[in-house]
């Protein structure tokens, strides 16, 4: 399911693709976050690289109705608690950088607003994560686009092409497809000419900041707007 | 006009504007710490002065500031209380020498950053570090062509600046690129991005011309908006970075190398300041 290697500082995190985090297959979750655990706790690695090997970074889905005690549960705990998924890669110790290529459905474009930078192909697109997961987290996105084209995003629930996602800050680098691995080859080995103690302690101020920001509490938030947005739909009220 | 050592001062009444002037072309206007005592000190001036609306920051040479003078940078501590008492400078003495001089209330990027009148940047040629801090503490910034902005001294021991200021001026994913990946912001990126308001061929020309519309401003005007920003900029959490970033960065400076890891303290030891600067800062990538 999912494959990791290291190699000359560089931690690789592979799976075919990460749509089945739009729909929310907790056990990917799991295998996802403990790849990136591993890797932060690794001291032979600055950089983590999560690459796809198939042509979607993330493949549609939309994550099926959860129960609300599940919610608060075992949801919470695979997906918005701060030792889930999205935390895990948000508040790794290691620079950590997407590379994408093709769709990158909401949970793709969670996994890149999580991440410290992105490389992306000229063919990639990113969805709104804000339509179907509780879990997206508006904070982020506004401090990574700035806030009106983080509403933007949020509302009209968009997809951008890639060109779009550069020219808003979402994105670091686009470039053609057959160069989308070298890119980011390149990009790992820029970060890993810093000492790995000042990766390790930039990336905790980088915690702190965002902290202060309330990037953590409103990934707290994600069990609220959970149990709102599936309450409806178990009792099959929501209309539109 | 008042002159210190590296920093020179003048009014223009008529036009109500202050200039501060770095003056140390020869060392590229690298910052020591003595001339941000000397900025301070001017901005002391300015504050008090009612008849002062606009303050113009620009650097004597090719170049606004090509960052810290690294030696200073060392010596800071040891000048701080407890800096000396033994072979190397106290925990203590870092966060003092950090707080006092950079970050805290009286340092010189919050003094900048709160400055009542109306602060104009004249940005060319190296901004790196100090510099960099100059563009993203001033309210308005005019980059001649050749602008290049870097922080290459994060690559040396990581990220030691202020993460809120950057954030906020150019969005999470940017200011990461400069934290982590060498690369030096050519002035069409830093416009692109926010870190500049305009790129101009003539850059005195444009600076002149903004520091003239801004003194016809009332002087209330002035000083209810720059409260008004200062107001924003608590809320944006920029005084909780400054803080951390006083905690991190005097961290930093006890990091250790991994086996061939770059040792720039070392470098700069053995081979002196030109060879150590050249040598850290040659994979700095413009882009």
């Amino acid at each position: 399911m999912i494959t990791t290697s290291v190699d000359n500082w560089c931690g690789v995190i592979e799976a075919a693709d990460y749509g089945p985090l739009s729909r929310h297959e907790a056990p990917f979750a799991r295998a996802l976050r403990q790849a990136v655990v591993d890797l932060s706790d690794d001291d032979h690695v600055k950089v983590i690289v999560l690459r796809t090997t198939h042509g979607d970074f993330a493949g549609a889905g939309t994550p099926p109705p959860v129960d609300t005690t599940e919610v608060l549960t075992t949801w919470h705990r695979d997906f918005a608690a701060s030792s889930a998924v999205y935390q895990a890669v948000c508040f790794s110790k290691k620079v950590v950088v997407t590379e994408v290529a093709g769709h990158c459905s909401a949970a793709g474009s969670m996994l890149v607003l999580c991440s410290d930078l992105t490389v992306a192909a000229e063919n990639a697109t990113f969805a709104s994560p804000f339509t179907d997961l509780p879990e997206a987290n508006f904070v982020l996105a506004a401090l990574t686009m700035r806030l009106n084209r983080a509403k933007s995003w949020l509302l009209r629930g968009s997809t951008m092409p890639a060109a779009e996602a550069v020219s808003v800050g979402l994105v670091n680098q686009v470039v053609p497809a057959d160069e989308l691995a070298a890119t980011t080859r390149e990009l790992a080995r820029s970060v890993t000419g810093m000492p790995l103690d000042g990766i390790t302690m930039s990336k905790m101020l980088l915690q702190a900041v965002l902290d202060g920001h309330g990037v953590g509490r409103e990934f707290d938030l994600a069990d609220h707007y959970a149990i709102h947005r599936w309450a409806g739909l178990n009792a099959g009220t929501v209309q539109g | 006009m008042s002159s210190h050592e590296h920093v020179e001062f003048s009014i223009d009444r008529e036009r109500y504007t202050a200039r501060i002037t770095l003056r140390r072309p020869a060392a590229e206007n690298r910052v020591t710490t003595a001339m941000a005592t000397q900025i301070c000190d001017f901005l002391d001036v300015v504050e008090q002065d009612d008849d002062i609306k606009v303050v113009v920051l620009s650097g004597e040479g090719e170049h606004l500031c090509a960052g810290w003078e690294p030696q200073d940078a060392w010596r800071q501590y040891l000048d701080a209380p407890g800096g000396s008492v033994r072979k190397h400078p106290s925990q203590r003495a870092r966060l003092i020498a950090a707080d006092e001089n950079w970050w805290g209330p009286r340092g010189l990027y919050t003094r900048l950053l709160r400055c009542r009148k109306v602060t104009v940047l004249e940005a060319r040629g190296k901004c790196f570090e100090t510099g960099l801090y100059f563009a993203l503490c001033c309210d308005l910034v005019v980059a001649g062509a050749d602008a290049r902005f870097a922080c290459p001294r994060w690559r040396n021991v990581g990220v030691d600046g202020d993460m809120a200021l950057l954030f906020a001026t150019v969005g999470l994913k940017r200011a990461k690129e400069l934290m982590f990946c060498d690369v030096a912001w050519s002035a069409r990126t830093a416009l692109a991005y926010g870190l500049v308001d305009y790129v101009a061929d003539d850059v005195a020309a444009k600076v002149e011309e903004l520091a003239n519309m801004s003194a016809s401003i009332m002087r209330d005007g002035i000083v209810t908006e720059k409260y008004a920003v200062f107001a924003s900029l608590d809320k944006m959490g920029i005084g909780h970075s400054f803080a951390a970033t006083t905690v991190v960065g005097a961290s930093l400076s006890n990091i250790h190398f991994q086996p061939g890891e770059y040792n720039f303290l070392r470098d700069l030891r053995d081979n002196g300041v030109d060879e150590a600067l050249s040598t850290s800062r040659r994979g700095l990538r413009d882009v």
